[in-house]
């Protein structure tokens, strides 16, 4: 597990998490909108999808189901704005492993990242 | 390229123009005025199109640049919590600009919004030592009100708490998106003791104002709410309500005796809160208070006290609830017959004796009361 693609729409969290796993030695692709999500999906054949749901063109949801499509091994975390407690369920249904509420610990998030990394070498 | 070829071509138009005009010999004064005050329209909406595209270019340059900048200090700061940050001297000198000043608070407001822990106080310790406390400020001295507000917001966004004063002081402006955020900022920092604006008010606070305070008092833990007193007593009919609300979640038995005098208030909506608080907080008597209550309410305030009678310990007089049997209104009929049923042993029979010239209705009431609340 080595690849990383990051949706999200607010540029500067974009920019701070995509800095922040790079650091951790992540190959990184990063955008703000569903469509570029998907283009990305297919030629960036990213490990792990990091995404919002709120997102231009194509909702989180949608770019999951796509993404879920193509790459039915992918690790997904969402990162979002959830108002209801019912959303979460049927995401992880959907196939997502698990999703941050925003604000989020960005610390947190990183390392529970890095430990699916080393779980994933050590598999 | 663009600009200057259209420009050149809009000379050129104009010179076409004034030629056909004077080949014509309809070269008039008026013409002439027409064309100049063309020329200067056309000559300002080009300005404006030119700033707002150099404008943007400005923005979005500065944005990609500080946003870079940002990403790395949070990384170097996760990565070594000692690490001290250093402001480049180029963005020292970019953040001389009011647009990229404004630019950097944005960015960092959606950092502090969006992010916990380490990141959060990364945010707020940017936007101190950027020293972007003076675009807020600036904000909060500003004549229009939406600058105020976004001055506000910033405030209490960034943990700023020795601008508490501020906040308090447009707590009660006389423009209410101002006061209404200023006391959801004075809350959302200092919580329940933030409450001490209210005792201050003298402009109204909306139902929104007051939901809003309700809610972002649940965020903290409760604390005693020592000027309640003044609060429920206040001139101010919305300090009222919003007290007698605090009341209601935060119940205290110490203000029974405020409460209580609230249901002689004149306004019939804080006469509703005060019964409705007395679900809460009651003593042996309270029923008996509420019995003598019923009829000097309106048909809301009747309903909400049956209903309130219904969850009391103490058994409420029968004498007004068998005379509310036979009411007109329908609703409050049921409400008074549930009341006879839950706290009287032989309340089922004791609505069954009382007369009704409409059999088909009191069957459905006895069959209502037999399965809702008789079980």
């Amino acid at each position: 597990m080595n690849k990383v693609l990051i949706v999200e729409q607010e540029p500067i969290l974009m920019a701070i998490v995509e800095k922040r796993l790079l650091a951790e030695g992540w190959e990184t692709a990063a955008c703000g909108d569903g469509k570029t999500a998907r283009e990305l999906i297919d030629s960036f054949q990213p490990d792990m999808l990091i995404t919002n749901l709120l997102i231009p063109f194509y909702s989180g949801k949608e770019v999951i189901a796509y993404a879920l499509e193509k790459l039915p091994k992918l690790f997904i975390i969402i990162v979002a704005l959830f108002q209801q407690e019912d959303a979460k369920e049927e995401h992880l249904e959907m196939g997502v492993h698990t999703y941050y509420s925003k604000p989020f610990d960005l610390e947190e998030l990183v390392a529970f990242i890095q430990v699916q990394k080393t779980s994933s070498s050590i598999h | 390229m663009i600009l200057a070829q259209s420009i050149l071509g809009i000379v050129i138009f104009i010179t076409q123009l004034l030629k056909i005009s004077l080949s014509k010999e309809l070269m008039q004064t008026i013409t002439l005025i027409t064309i100049c005050a063309g020329l200067v329209i056309i000559l300002v909406t080009v300005g404006f199109a030119v700033f707002r595209r150099i404008y943007k270019r400005i923005q979005t340059q500065f944005e990609a640049h500080f946003r870079k900048w940002v990403a790395e200090e949070f990384t170097l700061l996760a990565k070594s919590p000692k690490h001290i940050v250093t402001i480049p001297l180029e963005l020292k000198a970019a953040l001389k600009n009011s647009i990229k000043r404004n630019i950097a608070v944005e960015e960092l407001l959606v950092c502090k919004k969006y992010l916990k822990g380490v990141a959060m106080q990364a945010a707020v310790n940017l936007y101190e030592e950027l020293d972007l406390r003076k675009v807020t400020n600036k904000k909060l001295k500003s004549g229009i009100w939406s600058r105020v507000v976004t001055g506000i917001q910033e405030i209490y966004i960034f943990d700023q708490y020795d601008a508490m004063e501020q906040l308090y002081r447009f707590a009660d402006n006389s423009n209410p998106f101002i006061r209404a955020e200023a006391q959801f900022g004075v809350v959302n920092l200092q919580g329940f003791d933030a409450l001490r604006f209210l005792k201050n008010v003298q402009n109204q606070l909306s139902t929104w104002d007051q939901i809003n305070i309700l809610e972002q008092l649940k965020l903290f833990t409760p604390k005693p709410l020592d000027e309640m007193p003044i609060w429920i007593s206040s001139t101010n009919d919305s300090v009222v309500l919003l007290g007698l609300k605090i009341l209601f979640e935060y119940p205290d038995g110490r203000f029974y005796t405020n409460m209580i005098a609230c249901l002689d208030h004149s306004n019939p909506l804080i006469r509703y809160h005060a019964i409705r608080c007395c679900e809460k907080i009651n003593v042996f008597d309270t029923n008996e208070k509420l019995e003598n209550q019923y009829s000097n309410e309106t048909i809301e305030n009747q309903l909400l006290l049956l209903d309130v009678l219904m969850l009391l310990p103490e058994i409420p007089g029968a004498k007004l609830l068998v005379s509310l049997l036979k009411e007109p209104n329908e609703l409050i009929r049921l409400k008074a017959a549930e009341n006879i049923a839950k706290h009287y042993d032989k309340g089922l029979l004791l609505v069954e004796s009382v007369e009704d010239n409409n059999k088909e209705r009191k069957a459905q009431l006895i069959k209502h009361l037999q399965t809702e609340i008789c079980l």
